[in-house]
């Protein structure tokens, strides 16, 4: 027969044993590049990209797009390369505590393909994977600056979901104001 | 038969109470923070940051790092714990080391080993931020603006781009001279490891820590496996205990 006694003297000791001490440790991560940018803009326009153009991000625009990000942005201006019906947008933004950079392709004012190029935080990369990122192709904005498809997000990684929510968001925008400038 | 009964279930109400008690503060942090961390959007956990120097203090956030820092005109450009700062202002985070300042314009032109910034002198903040798409490739290893050109080199190129930097080109001359780093001055330091300092851990943070018990180091993941055991020891002698009770 089993000695309640002697099991409950056991798990009081593993916890002083426990709280006896070790120091965490942190483990530095560095950079995991998925894709160089200067990759991406080649692979996307099948190494002949167009001429870099440039958007302003200055009056309503930027009133739109603190709201899009919930703060306003950190630059005032913004570059990206367009063909015909396609644009491709470069955007970073803050995930956790570290900037997310990540390539946008729009094709008729719809997302086409989201490419996570450089991450930075030690956790919450599976954004990277196709599972989450190919659930944008095909959204566009509607009437009140919401993506017309729903993004499931994944646990433990919730700021790096939302911030590639409102990166999406600002891609299409940026293409939109990008072909009426 | 009745006395064995009779004194199993005092043994298993003791084993009962006993890890109960073992189990119930770590279980109450756990439920708490539980509660917090499912609304953490909600409160916006992730927004506010601590500054206690206590509390960072015991988190360790001393920097590990001296800044890198080159001075341009008065102002002082430094990068200290990836983070780029102007005139200890933050400017921009997941920085390396700023490799050339200049003028262009009324702005101010900096380069990492991996970015270009063009920053406003009067408000410190970023104008345009180019990345590796816009730049030649390799890091960047110094940088000036002489006659209105950016000049750019990397490890085995030199190149310039026109005032409004739409696209470099190769260059046909001497590399550029190394940036001189330097110290930077007492007062801004302390304003930039006050201010990394407070960057470095979100409520957000704090809470999960305190969830998962990392707050204890390693401890704290032991303490919590014994008391999810303890959960388990719960479960099981209060199924036994409700099983014996008298019908």
């Amino acid at each position: 027969m089993m000695n309640f006694q002697r099991v409950s003297r056991v798990i009081v000791s593993l916890c002083l044993h426990a709280l006896s001490g070790f120091t965490a440790c942190s483990i530095a991560i560095a950079d995991t590049i998925y894709q160089d940018p200067s990759d991406f803009i080649d692979e996307v326009f099948l190494g002949a990209p167009p001429a870099v153009s440039i958007l302003n991000i200055i009056g309503k625009r930027r009133e739109t797009v603190s709201k899009i990000l919930d703060h306003p942005p950190s630059i005032l201006r913004t570059r990206y390369w367009m063909k015909d019906t396609r644009s491709v947008w470069i955007l970073e933004e803050i995930g956790k505590s570290k900037p997310i950079t990540a390539g946008f392709i729009v094709e008729n004012g719809q997302i086409q393909d989201v490419r996570i190029l450089i991450y930075r935080e030690s956790h919450g990369g599976e954004v990277r994977h196709d599972f989450f990122t190919n659930q944008f192709s095909g959204a566009t904005l509607d009437s009140d600056l919401d993506l017309t498809q729903s993004i499931d997000g994944i646990s433990g990684a919730t700021l790096s979901v939302n911030a590639m929510r409102r990166l999406a968001t600002l891609a299409l925008y940026f293409d939109k104001e990008a072909r009426t400038q | 038969m009745k006395q064995v009964k009779k004194s199993n279930i005092v043994r298993f109400s003791r084993f009962h109470r006993v890890i109960g008690l073992l189990a119930c503060l770590p279980m109450l942090s756990l439920a708490f923070t539980g509660i917090l961390l499912n609304h953490s959007e909600l409160l916006k956990l992730d927004s506010i940051h601590i500054t206690n120097p206590q509390i960072l203090n015991w988190y360790g956030m001393e920097p590990k790092s001296e800044p890198v820092a080159i001075e341009f005109a008065g102002n002082w450009i430094a990068t200290f714990e990836n983070l780029l700062y102007v005139n200890g202002k933050l400017i921009d985070q997941g920085a390396s080391s700023p490799t050339g300042v200049g003028m262009l314009d009324s702005a101010l032109v900096v380069t990492t080993q991996d970015s270009l910034l063009l920053i406003d002198q009067n408000s410190n903040t970023i104008i345009e931020k180019l990345g590796r798409e816009n730049l030649p490739r390799g890091k960047i290893r110094a940088m000036a603006v002489r006659d209105g050109r950016v000049l750019l080199d990397t490890i085995t190129t030199q190149y310039s781009a026109p005032p409004n930097i739409s696209q470099f080109i190769e260059d046909n001359r001497s590399p550029l001279p190394l940036p001189q780093t330097s110290a930077v001055p007492k007062d801004l330091y302390q304003t930039m490891v006050a201010n990394w300092r407070s960057q470095g851990l979100s409520l957000w943070r704090f809470v999960l820590d305190f969830h998962n018990a990392s707050v204890l180091g390693s401890s704290g993941t032991v303490i919590m496996d014994v008391a999810a055991l303890c959960m388990f020891g719960l479960v099981f002698s209060g199924i036994y205990l409700w099983s014996q009770r008298p019908r």
